[in-house]
């Protein structure tokens, strides 16, 4: 049974791709330090699946205890790396946490992808890359513009350092680019689960709807 | 974990819908399903938001046959009972924290 390590996977779009493998006949580790997470997600994905997952409680900006990980486990055949922070409007503010997050984790996490080397690696991008776009929809080889934000700036550049890596090397990296992805697993069993006041869209609606919030804003009239 | 020929060995996919959906249509959408009404106002935009963006996903239909299973409706829906789920839990666990205080 291949192994797949998942970073990442308390979360929302980590928690379901763990559920995909192991219905898929994968087992699969997850490290993921609970900074925009809970463990709830692993019930969910144990009431769904019957299978229970290791999750690592690893800070992935702590390159020797991201390494012990894969020491313990050394056949991991892939990874994909979806933990980061991603709030856009906190990002803003708080640019400098971003950047060492979004990028000592995946540099930290690609010094052990090259130590055991481990042929595949994805990239959790992000369509934020795209900047402003002149022309929409936007296809792959849309022209990637400023970034609009902090965030979007640090999926620019873990884009760059995973193609040049894979450059360097056998590594298959794919780059996938999320378009806001919302909904929750049809089960109900898993979900999007902000720990604070909700940023992305569709938490803000349903806490509306349900009253945590008392009213929500639109940003923009168009 | 796909493999072809004469591909480089770093792709870039698009996961999106293919359909452009704005605030007020997700809005829409959501009181259609949940039969709830929104307390909503309508501010300036937000420092670094994009205007507008959406996907064309051929790449990722082509060569990983990448679907789309749900519509915004369905999204909706899972998004609200999910929420509802939550504040269940949420009920009853006060309700302990009440019989055991």
């Amino acid at each position: 049974m291949k192994k797949i390590l998942v970073t990442g996977g308390c979360g929302y779009i980590g928690a379901h791709t763990v559920v995909d493998l192991l219905e898929n006949g994968y087992d699969v580790i997850s490290i993921d330090d609970n900074s925009r997470s809970s463990n709830y997600l692993l019930d969910g994905i144990e009431q769904i699946t019957g299978k229970k997952i290791k999750n690592y409680k690893v800070d992935l900006k702590n390159f020797d205890e991201t390494l012990a990980v894969f020491q313990e486990n050394e056949d991991i055949s892939g990874i994909i790396h979806f933990a980061a922070y991603k709030a856009v409007g906190e990002s803003v503010n708080e640019p400098l946490s971003y950047y060492e997050n979004n990028l000592f984790s995946v540099i930290n996490i690609l010094k052990c992808v090259k130590e055991f080397a481990i042929p595949h690696f994805v990239f959790s991008s992000s369509c934020t890359v795209y900047g402003n776009p002149d022309v929409i929809p936007v296809t792959e080889s849309s022209p990637v513009k400023k970034a609009e934000s902090p965030y979007g700036a640090t999926k620019q550049m873990g884009e760059v350092i995973v193609e040049d890596y894979a450059k360097a090397s056998f590594c298959n990296a794919i780059l996938l680019r999320y378009f806001n992805p919302v909904g929750a697993h049809p089960t109900i069993l898993i979900g999007e689960l902000p720990l604070d006041k909700p940023q992305n869209l569709v938490p803000v609606i349903t806490q509306c709807a349900i009253g945590k919030i008392s009213q929500m804003t639109i940003h923009g009239h168009d | 974990m796909i493999n072809r020929q004469n591909k480089s060995n770093c792709e870039i996919f698009n996961l999106g819908s293919g359909n452009g959906v704005t605030v007020l249509e997700a809005i829409k959408a959501f009181e259609k399903v949940s039969g709830k009404t929104l307390n909503y106002t309508v501010g300036p935009r937000r420092s670094g938001d994009v205007v507008a963006i959406y996907a064309n996903n051929d790449f990722a239909k082509s060569v990983l046959n990448w679907e789309i299973k749900y519509d915004l409706d369905d999204m909706m829906q899972t998004a609200w009972d999910w929420e509802l789920k939550i504040k269940k839990e949420e009920d009853l666990i006060k309700a302990q924290n009440h019989v055991l205080n």
